[in-house]
């Protein structure tokens, strides 16, 4: 757990809206922290480095960009191989997430594959099934989004907000 | 709005993409440039001017492409908890379970999915305490069982993707 002080808490809670989209985008919210830009960049850089910002970047709406299937795959691992085959799926370019998730019965590995469309997805849980000799697993379509936010961690309860 | 806007290149009036809003895309969901003047670094990048890097990306956020460009923040570097949380919601309840489940600032993500159970969202919270109370507090109100899948251990969480469940994929297929 990385310690933050009061400019970085703000920062934080800043970075984790929308970035404006014009040429000197930081300048603003340098602005609003009294510092300026390139000591808002600095301080970014060094919350990356430690880990507390995972990324910068664009978050992208998969629908829009060619990727419009994808499915929660949960494999069924005997407990000695859990290891060695997350490794293995998280290798795979179409898993995005793979966690061990203890709670769900004798499914336990959980993953996020991705694919153009519901076939090639399903190709992959093939190929992966066969490659990794896991015969046991379950595909969970996601059939409807009810929510999709991002989480504002300094929002709620820091008292930050001036 | 669209009268006023500039016509791009390779693009048309619905905001469909060309190579260099992909090569844009495959770039930016990497990573965004930490400099004063991102778009100059991402138009050199792309062999375009500043002006026409701002353009695309703006067109790319109105069309819907992008979501957000902002900070992840990974909730176990501060120390917070997140959970996976799985609900059987028979149909007609579902609307019920989503103004309910989607009420709460900690939910961030929410799914009605083929399969038992049928209904998966995503927890964070600053302790594993307050997932517990948001956990049984749902439960209580909705009298059904949710399941807490913590994760014992992370393998992948890509990262051109949010960190979330179900997230972003990637932008490009090879």
């Amino acid at each position: 757990m990385k310690r933050v002080d009061g400019i970085d808490r703000k920062l934080l809670w800043l970075i984790q809206d929308d970035l404006p989209v014009e040429k000197r985008p930081f300048d603003a919210w340098a602005q609003t922290l009294g510092i300026e830009p390139g000591e808002l960049i600095s301080r970014l850089e060094l919350l990356r480095r430690q880990g507390v910002i995972r990324s910068v970047k664009a978050i992208l709406r998969h629908r829009q960009t060619g990727f419009s299937s994808g499915a929660m795959v949960v494999w069924a691992v005997p407990g000695d191989q859990v290891d060695r085959i997350g490794r293995e799926l998280a290798c795979r370019r179409e898993v995005s997430h793979c966690y061990e998730r203890p709670g769900f019965g004798e499914y336990n590995l959980f993953s996020m594959i991705h694919g153009r469309t519901d076939d090639e997805v399903l190709r992959v849980i093939g190929e992966i099934s066969s490659e990794l000799g896991i015969d046991r697993y379950r595909v969970y379509w996601s059939l409807r989004e009810l929510k999709k936010s991002s989480m504002n961690y300094f929002r709620e309860g820091g008292g930050e907000e001036s | 709005m669209d009268n006023t806007d500039k016509q791009i290149k390779g693009m048309d009036a619905t905001g469909c993409m060309d190579h260099i809003d992909r090569k844009i895309l495959s770039l930016i969901s990497k990573s965004f440039p930490l400099t004063e003047r991102p778009f100059l670094s991402i138009a050199e990048q792309t062999g375009i001017t500043e002006d026409e890097a701002v353009e695309r990306v703006r067109r790319l956020k109105e069309s819907g492409a992008i979501r957000r460009i902002g900070a992840v923040i990974s909730p176990r570097s501060l120390g917070w908890h997140s959970t996976l949380c799985a609900a059987e919601v028979p149909e007609d309840r579902i609307d019920e379970f989503a103004s309910l489940v989607n009420s709460y600032d900690q939910v961030t993500h929410n799914y009605v999915r083929s399969g038992h159970p049928n209904c998966w969202f995503t927890l964070i919270t600053p302790d594993k305490a307050q997932a517990e109370r948001i956990i049984h507090e749902i439960g209580q109100r909705l009298g059904t069982e949710i399941l807490d899948l913590p994760a014992r251990r992370v393998f992948k969480i890509n990262v051109s993707f949010d960190f979330h469940e179900e997230d972003e994929p990637p932008p490009e297929n090879g």
